[in-house]
């Protein structure tokens, strides 16, 4: 009988604990920080595999870069309102990615209670199209990537406008674009939905597949930052 | 047969899952675009060494609450929790080494998992669960070693 009643009570606190999304804050920001706390020993690690050898460009790349990270790390880590025009966005840092490879999803420090809303366009550097706010909870939120799969958006390519759907993934890709239209690899994709600013970049075509027995074509996609790297992003509140 | 653990090897066993899971949360170890399901391997070794349901639950749960990306269930980190207690069960069945055991089953637990959580992205993206498996299997043989030389000494270790 009595273990009857430990083994309800148990069951109850898992469930509750299953339910409750107070500790999902909790974690993504433990595994922020512990991802920080990490970074000097692998970079550490790799400097021993990677080439010594540099050319001037990449060192320039590389001091730009340096000088980019201090002036990141001189900003508050808090989701701020930045006015950009006539657009108002609100950066935020990525807290924490899905944990498994079939979803492309990712949590940012900034929910409801900052403004944000289901729908929100989520952007990288102002300029990139991240995704868009999956869930607004209230101190954090959940942004659908342009990496999860199943994800599909009209998109238009290179100067002539090519329309073209962009399907998501970890490799996306580009269906749907009529035969008689010419693309080639270099060019430029980016946004062409009613429900995202116009012209944020995607990425540029990789490889153009031309089936000779479909009306349409295919691309692959080198998206405009690897997924890996990312750690800001920019909601546009308007 | 497995040996009863200490408890520290037991405090242990806990650490390395939470920081597991913590881990699986970033993209620290994304090689290639693919990111291992390290809580899982981690899990997966130790279910060779654990002895007790009790304990292995607790460790199970420990994954669970770190896996977790939204509030309410979420249909991965249940079947997450299942396929882990799938292989505590198979690993006192299967015949053979245990080193070979444990890659098999981190092989078939990722198969399985994929299959039961996201269907759609087993069959559309296979090639990516079995470099994923291939990552596992590599990360978890590393843990069920260094678990091993812990729990066996060196010279007695079940390879």
């Amino acid at each position: 009988m009595k273990a009857r009643i430990v083994f309800i009570v148990l069951a109850v606190a898992v469930l509750v604990f299953l339910a409750d999304q107070t500790l999902v804050a909790v974690k993504s920001y433990s595994s922020h920080n512990f991802a920080l706390l990490l970074e000097p020993a692998f970079a550490f690690f790799s400097s021993f595999v990677k080439s010594t050898e540099e050319s001037p460009e990449i060192l320039d790349l590389r001091r730009e870069n340096e000088l980019l990270k201090a002036q990141i790390l001189a900003l508050e880590n808090f989701p701020r309102l930045e006015q950009n025009g006539g657009s108002v966005r609100l950066t935020a840092k990525i807290y924490s990615t899905y944990p498994f490879n079939n979803r492309g999803l990712v949590s940012i420090n900034a929910g409801a209670s900052s403004g944000v809303v289901q729908g929100m366009a989520v952007t990288i550097q102002d300029y990139f199209l991240l995704g868009y706010v999956a869930e607004a909870k209230d101190r954090y939120s959940l942004v659908r990537t342009v990496f999860d799969s199943g994800w599909e958006l009209p998109v238009k390519i290179g100067d002539d406008a090519v329309d073209a759907l962009f399907v998501g993934g970890r490799e996306p890709k580009l269906t749907l674009i009529t035969e008689d239209k010419e693309i080639e690899a270099g060019q430029v994709v980016y946004s062409a939905s009613k429900d995202f600013p116009y012209g944020l970049k995607i990425g540029e075509i990789k490889e153009v597949f031309d089936g000779q027995n479909f009306a349409f074509k295919e691309a692959s996609l080198n998206t405009a930052y690897p997924f890996s790297v990312l750690s800001d992003a920019a909601v546009v509140i308007r | 047969m497995k040996e009863k653990l200490s408890w520290q090897m037991i405090g242990a066993a806990f650490i390395l899952v939470a920081a597991a899971g913590l881990i699986q949360n970033t993209d620290t170890l994304n090689a290639f675009g693919i990111k291992p399901n390290l809580a899982l391997a981690v899990l997966v070794a130790l279910a060779f060494f654990i002895t007790t349901l009790f304990v292995y639950s607790a460790l199970v749960l420990t994954a669970v609450a770190f896996l977790r990306f939204e509030g309410g269930f979420e249909l991965s980190t249940l079947v997450f929790a299942i396929v882990a207690f799938l292989v505590f069960w198979l690993c006192e069945k299967l015949p053979g080494k245990n080193f070979i055991n444990n890659i098999l089953s981190i092989g078939l637990a990722t198969l399985v998992f994929y299959l039961a959580a996201d269907p759609a992205f087993f069959i559309n993206d296979t090639i990516s669960v079995i470099k994923e498996g291939v990552y596992n299997i590599i990360i978890g043989s590393a843990v069920f070693a260094l678990a091993s030389a812990f729990v066996y000494g060196k010279k007695r270790a079940q390879f």
